[in-house]
């Protein structure tokens, strides 16, 4: 939904039509890396292992899988980002520093009803709205990081990776986040739980070290009925874009996050985009409905 | 003891557990000298990283909670 918000094309092209860019995004990969560790991290401590061992653990399975082998170079080499900042040391670096950081943090995992720990949650459950074509609900579906328990309070935990500074800036961008009232509307609605809001847990990745903030972004039952309302009239506008056909560019939106991936099939003639759109990316589709 | 940058060199599936353990006390010593504000050891230089990677010093004062 968020992609249809920011530019109905990257819509019609990532969401619709499954194009991914060739090469994946560095940031991508990092970020990917940073959560799978973050995960396996608590989901080793919920099954009784201690800190030390669930530490070292992630430490191997990350520098593993940041290594990588081909069918011409079986022997393999370490993943190479061609970023200092984002690299293979500062993954590991960040991953170390986070855990050394909140040793001692009260934010715990909540266990959920059938004993599993609230961590990387798959969730999808009727939305509410309806489509008219199929006749039948749409599904909200989606991934949360963790659901943790801070004062009495429970929240949904979203870990971040950004190069930029980790000022009250960056975390008051999340107020009016849709995917974080997505969040914390699913929270409350697939796992039953009194969620509040989003704790961000962001890390700033530097060359020569990283560093770790939290904000809270919270969400009242008014503030979420609202946004449920809302996501039904953008819902709505999604089908007026299926029966014409059409999706329309946002202009306003290309720059965003460092410039869209699509900004370089868009800029090009009508004529010649599909030639472009088929050198630098592929189709991937992507399906909703699978549990991570 | 084994020069940081080698381990990471190294074929992780030929890593020891004493291996990693090395690497987790080197960013721990690492993230208590970058708290304390001292100088830190040099990291391992990232694969074709030209310049930048070890350059530690001057590193600003974000004032964040950490």
């Amino acid at each position: 939904m968020s992609t249809l918000q920011a530019c109905p094309r990257k819509y019609q092209l990532s969401i619709l039509e499954g194009w991914r860019q060739k090469n994946k995004s560095r940031h991508l990969i990092f970020g990917g890396h940073y959560a799978t560790a973050m995960e396996h991290f608590f989901k080793h401590q919920a099954s009784g292992m201690s800190y030390d061992d669930a530490l070292e653990a992630v430490v191997e399975e990350t520098l593993t899988a940041t290594w990588l082998r081909t069918e011409d170079d079986p022997d393999g080499s370490p993943w190479d980002s061609e970023d200092t900042k984002k690299s293979r040391e500062t993954l590991i670096r960040s991953i170390i520093w986070y855990f050394e950081t909140y040793r001692t943090d009260t934010m715990k995992t909540v266990v959920l009803s059938d004993g599993r720990p609230a961590v990387e949650l798959s969730f999808a459950f009727e939305s509410g709205h309806e489509s008219p074509f199929a006749n039948q609900p749409y599904i909200l579906t989606g991934h949360l990081d963790r659901i943790v328990e801070f004062d009495d309070t429970t929240y949904i935990m979203d870990q971040k990776t950004t190069g930029g500074a980790l000022g009250s800036y960056y975390f008051s961008g999340y107020d009016l986040d849709s995917q974080m009232s997505q969040y914390t509307f699913a929270g409350k609605v697939a796992f039953n739980l009194p969620i509040k809001g989003v704790i961000i847990d962001a890390a700033q990745i530097m060359v020569g070290f990283t560093a770790f903030g939290r904000g809270i972004t919270m969400r009242s039952a008014g503030q979420l009925e609202e946004w449920h309302e809302s996501f039904g009239h953008w819902l709505s506008l999604a089908e007026r874009f299926a029966e014409t056909k059409y999706y329309p560019m946002n202009l306003q939106s290309c720059g965003n996050y460092g410039g869209c991936a699509f900004k370089n099939v868009c800029n090009k003639d009508p004529a010649v985009r599909n030639l472009f759109l088929e050198t630098d990316f592929e189709k991937r589709y992507w399906n909703p409905l699978e549990a991570r | 003891m084994s020069e940081i940058g080698d381990l990471f060199a190294k074929d992780p599936l030929l890593l020891t557990k004493e291996d990693r353990t090395e690497i987790i006390g080197f960013y721990r010593a690492n993230r208590d000298k970058y708290l304390s504000g001292g100088k830190q050891e040099k990291q391992p230089k990232a694969p074709k990283a030209t310049k930048g990677a070890g350059d530690l010093g001057a590193l600003e004062d974000l004032g964040l909670d950490l």
